[in-house]
């Protein structure tokens, strides 16, 4: 996993609640066995018109183009199916950060587990901020793992979000569950002998 | 400050680090493994480059999708070929115990884990599989796991795990004649529903559990997984040290003598704390069967299908099942009897199949097919003449396996065919697109073989 610390790039504002697992990624895709290819059909079926590889002009990643590494969304991204490929799918496409006001269960962890750092604002910081983004499309969202912060340039409002310091530990290093654990790898065969005794 | 529980005991035993604010290092004593959820595993280890870090503390068997007929290589439906194939390579690359289809230890996972000696009392023990909560028979802390936590126990023998949720399910009076632990399984579920123990992990206790064989208590485990829970654990006692005693991987002598002090030492406290609670009276347990399509959808043999708005999703169950509301199920014809599966595939429950097939027929409308859980059961099964037993009463015995528990080898119940089944889950399609199923114990599934209709096992003992 890649460490995720500072992130400092324009950003996608969806403007919707409840965004579920099937629309980020739909499950006829999840075949897929390469990790890496999932980005290309993010948000397959509101991106391109049925059957086609034509771009909704209307949808935001067509509306927002270009090296966008935050995804402003609306209340209760990531419900549904616990499919990790919907995270693999934003984090391939190129995001690092998603802001909400919350965020489903298993969409959270498998994030964190994947080094996509899941954002929870209030909810007036977050309308704030999709305002700010659709009237400035161009606008630079400075997101700090290490000071828990993220900032809108344009009103110079900063936002401190709370995160787990354990989770906060792995997405500075670039920890995923395994290397975590394998970073414990001499305290574990350690503990092997003396539970062992 | 309050006593501990048994979970609470094994758990902190376990614990490499606690880390402030986040989930704690669980330390893992054995890993099982299958041919199923494994390979995207090794897949993951082998990107990293790295190797297993404690071979020794897993074992390996095929059990989900290997044939019961015959077992001659390359196996005939091509993905089950390719599983099995994965996971000789793998556990060969990776130097880990396997025992393979030819393998005189093989079986299913649940079935030969406590058989060898392997599943003993204190240790935390995984498996990407939901039914590992059937080893909490013996008195340790087993759950089922996803394939990257497969990845993360093969890569360093630990979880990063939040402790969950206890409950204490208390059974006390004695179960009557003819009542099993799968039935006893059945009426807390037909009570309680299908997410009574979610995230949690449940004790069983009280007199009626004591009774229990260690066998029986295992069926039991086995199905803690369908009242949403974690897994299930019973407190080890003499029956247990006798179970472990003497089997193949299991210390010797005066290892197994300081082993067995210390099991002697795992129960809840008087004073632990439990987040809830939950009590029966075994005596008024009957046999249980189940008319709809989850395990908490069962009534008393001799009941009727509920009529009750209250039970979700009863209307589209029965359409599936082909039953109404208020119908008796005493009499019904059946097509298929399945007796086998983690939850009853062992040598008690052949036994009790045998005791109502002695000296009797099948009845001709009916296929039955006897699975036992794993090579030694079926040596063990030979050596009683039970074996005869069912070959006099025209049952097919089977070679070891998962079968039509879950329908990924060639043994699957046909669409609209009704189907008593000693396994574990009822859903729709789980053993065969559009099969029935009807769980029960190993007692009402044999009678209903005998008679061809559903019936009061009691009737035949």
């Amino acid at each position: 996993m890649e460490k995720n610390n500072l992130t400092i790039s324009k950003a996608v504002p969806f403007n919707a609640e409840n965004i579920d697992t099937d629309q980020i990624i739909p499950a006829r895709f999840l075949k897929a066995v390469k990790r890496g290819d999932f980005g290309k059909n993010l948000f397959r079926d509101l991106r391109y018109q049925s059957g086609t590889d034509t771009p909704i002009a209307d949808f935001c990643l067509n509306k927002y183009p270009g090296d966008r590494k935050i995804l402003v969304a609306g209340n209760n991204i990531g419900c549904g199916s616990s499919r990790e490929h919907a995270v693999w799918a934003l984090y391939d496409y190129g995001f690092r950060v998603v802001v909400s006001t919350s965020f489903a269960d298993i969409f959270k962890n498998n994030s964190f587990n994947n080094g996509l750092l899941p954002l929870t604002v209030s909810k007036e910081y977050l309308n704030e901020l999709m305002k700010t983004i659709t009237e400035n499309p161009d606008v630079e969202i400075r997101v700090s793992v290490e000071e828990q912060t993220i900032t809108n340039p344009i009103t110079g409002n900063v936002f401190n979000f709370q995160i787990e310091s354990f989770r906060r530990e792995c997405l500075l290093k670039g920890f995923d569950n395994t290397s975590y654990l394998l970073s414990m790898k001499d305290d574990i065969v350690n503990f092997e002998k003396q539970h062992t005794k | 400050m309050n006593g501990k529980t048994l979970f609470d005991k094994i758990w902190e035993k376990h614990i490499v680090k606690q880390i402030p604010d986040g989930p704690c290092v669980l330390f893992i004593d054995r890993e099982y493994m299958h041919e199923v959820t494994s390979p995207q595993a090794f897949e993951a280890l082998r990107k990293r480059g790295i190797g297993v870090l404690m071979p020794h503390r897993i074992t390996a068997t095929c059990d989900h999708n290997v044939p019961t007929k015959d077992r001659v290589r390359p196996l005939p439906d091509s993905l089950s070929e390719a599983q099995i194939s994965t996971i000789e390579k793998n556990t060969k690359d990776f130097g880990l115990t396997y025992f393979g289809l030819d393998h005189p230890d093989n079986g299913i996972v649940h079935v030969i884990g406590p058989e060898l000696g392997l599943t003993r009392p204190g240790m935390t023990i995984v498996c990407g599989d939901s039914h590992t909560s059937t080893h909490g028979a013996l008195g340790c802390i087993a759950f089922g796991i996803g394939t990257g936590e497969v990845e993360n126990v093969t890569a360093s023998q630990c979880l990063l795990q939040y402790k969950p949720l206890q409950m204490r399910i208390t059974v006390d009076g004695d179960l009557q004649k003819g009542v099993t632990s799968k039935d006893l399984a059945l009426y807390i579920l037909s009570q309680k529903g299908t997410d009574c123990g979610t995230k949690r992990f449940i004790e069983f206790a009280g007199q009626a559990i004591k009774n229990l064989s260690v066998e029986a208590r295992m069926t039991l485990c086995n199905m803690s997984i369908e009242m949403g829970a974690r897994g299930g654990i019973v407190a080890p006692d003499q029956l247990t040290i006798d179970y472990v005693k003497g089997r193949k991987y299991a210390p010797k002598d005066a290892d197994f003598e300081k082993a067995a002090e210390e099991w002697k030492l795992l129960f809840s406290d008087s004073d632990a704390k439990f987040n809830d609670e939950l009590a029966f009276d075994a005596s008024i347990m009957p046999p249980m069967i189940t008319y709809g399509t989850n395990p908490g959808m069962g009534i008393a043999i001799d009941g009727v299908v509920p009529d009750n708005d209250s039970i979700r999703g009863l209307d589209e169950a029965l359409k599936y099942m082909g039953l109404k509301r208020g119908e008796k199920l005493l009499g019904k014809p059946i097509d298929y009897v399945f007796i086998g599966s983690c939850t009853n595939g062992r040598i008690e429950d052949l036994r009790m199949a045998a005791e109502i097939l002695k000296g009797r027929k099948i009845a001709k409308n009916v296929e039955v097919l006897i699975v036992p859980g794993s090579n030694e059961v079926m040596r063990q099964a030979e050596r009683e003449g039970l074996n005869q037993i069912f070959k006099d009463a025209g049952a097919e015995l089977r070679l070891a396996g998962c079968s039509a528990c879950l329908a990924m080898n060639a043994d699957k119940v046909p669409a609209g065919k009704y189907c008593v089944s000693t396994s574990n889950r009822n859903f729709e399609g789980r053993q065969g697109t559009g099969a029935r199923t009807m769980l029960a114990s190993p007692y009402t599934a044999a009678a209903a073989a005998v008679t061809g209709v559903i019936t009061d096992p009691r009737n035949f003992l």
